[in-house]
């Protein structure tokens, strides 16, 4: 971004190159379109504060990161009870999506995308996050790892999973 | 380190040392030495051929066939994390070129592979979202009350109604004293004081109130209060000039707009 790579990065330079892609994490992490916004604008706030430190690489990299903390610190904070890691009945049925889904008109096949978030909100958190990380974020594993604490092989283990679970999700669809 | 119990010992018998000299494995000089002690004492020649017999018997042991279970149960459990790693190029190249040959020849494997290969491919192809207006905004500005007013429309809507409410009389107060003073013929005396200023409101703002949230004018209400029991007389005790109205009738639509 700036000649200065270790500076990080203005919210505003943020919000102008990486609006979209800020926002797509995190929809495709929370499935909600209030909760993205909100998620979106706490990364801005800790940007803004200097709370983040920011390792020179890539930035898309980085703000995945900081997204997805904030958005773990978030569940750690709903579920008190830290076994409580599959989403209770209730939970599940309030994901389904916001009537004011975004508009996805790039997509050919705008309903496969509402189907594929909507299995993507079906799946546990760790395996969300971590499908979403790989394939959303496009983050080697390496660094999921790191974002999420775990070794590389767990974060093997729960992309692989997650991206079965979603195919058996949406077995009426055509391959 | 090795020569202590050979070489070292005068007349000593290598002993442990025989495996290892078989093996390869020890140093060319101790090598050297046990041999040429080998050669000259008997005891540790048969000891040799002993210790020989039974290491060759060990390593002629045939290499046993793994049961087809083992082989069969071991890629559903373990060889699926490697398919998605494979696809995600996370994998070594040689281990990669051993898994390709599996998959060629693994049905259910392969059938596993393009179930994981489609997924990443759905997920992969799902667009990037433009993020609604107001989602980038500056991050110290706390957020509008407009981007969650359908929910909060029930609850806290009223909330602000009042608060609303009490600016409203608040204002009402100090615009009366204001007004007041500067018109002429103010029947009222001026309020001075901070003590008769906070009485005045509630006085001046009670008939004000439902002019602003009925939307209607003082002259309607007026007319409608007429008619019940009440009086229009009652009902506007404060006979408020126009301006005072029309400015709190402003001032109140104002802050409806904004908080509401």
């Amino acid at each position: 971004m700036s000649s200065d790579g270790g500076a990080v990065p203005t919210w505003e330079e943020v919000a102008r190159t990486h609006g979209r892609f800020l926002y797509t994490v995190a929809y495709r992490l929370t499935g909600k379109d209030d909760d993205a916004r909100d998620l979106v604008q706490e990364v801005l706030l800790r940007l803004h504060r200097g709370l983040a430190t920011y390792r020179p690489g890539s930035l898309e990299g980085w703000l995945s990161r900081i997204t997805t903390n904030v958005f773990l610190d978030g569940i750690r904070r709903r579920q008190r009870h830290p076994t409580d890691l599959l989403p209770d009945e209730a939970d599940r049925a309030e994901r389904v999506l916001p009537a004011s889904q975004p508009a996805e008109d790039a997509f050919n096949d705008a309903s496969l995308s509402a189907d594929v978030q909507r299995a993507l909100d079906g799946l546990s958190d760790e395996f969300r996050t971590a499908v979403v990380l790989c394939d959303v974020a496009g983050l080697p594993y390496r660094e999921i790892a790191t974002s999420l604490g775990v070794p590389v092989g767990t974060v093997r283990s729960r992309i692989h999973r997650g991206r079965a679970l979603l195919r058996e999700a949406l077995a009426g669809r055509e391959p | 380190m090795s020569g202590t119990t050979g070489r070292d010992a005068a007349g000593g018998h290598p002993g442990d040392l025989l495996s290892a000299w078989l093996d390869g494995e020890l140093e060319p000089e101790d090598a050297a030495a046990v041999a040429s002690h080998v050669d000259s004492c008997s005891a540790c020649a048969a000891e040799r051929d002993e210790v020989q017999a039974g290491r060759l018997t060990l390593r002629s042991l045939p290499l046993l066939e793994a049961p087809p279970a083992v082989l069969e149960a071991y890629p559903a459990v373990h060889l699926a994390d490697v398919l998605s790693a494979c696809l995600d190029d996370e994998i070594d190249a040689d281990l990669r070129a051993g898994i390709d040959a599996h998959l060629a020849a693994c049905p259910a494997c392969a059938a596993e592979h393009d179930e994981v290969a489609w997924a990443r491919a759905k997920l992969r192809a799902m667009p990037q979202l433009d993020p609604p207006a107001g989602t980038l905004r500056p991050p110290f500005a706390r957020p509008t009350p407009s981007g969650r007013r359908p929910v909060q429309q029930g609850t806290s809507g009223r909330q602000l109604v009042a608060a609303a409410a009490a600016v409203v009389a608040a204002g009402v107060g100090v615009l009366g004293v204001i007004d007041r003073s500067a018109l002429p013929d103010a029947a009222s005396p001026t309020v001075a004081s901070f003590a008769s200023r906070q009485t005045s409101v509630p006085q001046v703002s009670s008939p004000a109130l439902p002019v602003v949230f009925s939307e209607r004018s003082p002259s309607t209400d007026v007319a409608s209060g007429g008619r019940s029991d009440i009086g229009g007389a009652r009902t506007l005790p404060e006979p408020a000039s126009p301006s005072v109205l029309s400015r709190l009738r402003q001032a109140s639509r104002y802050i409806v707009r904004h908080l509401v």
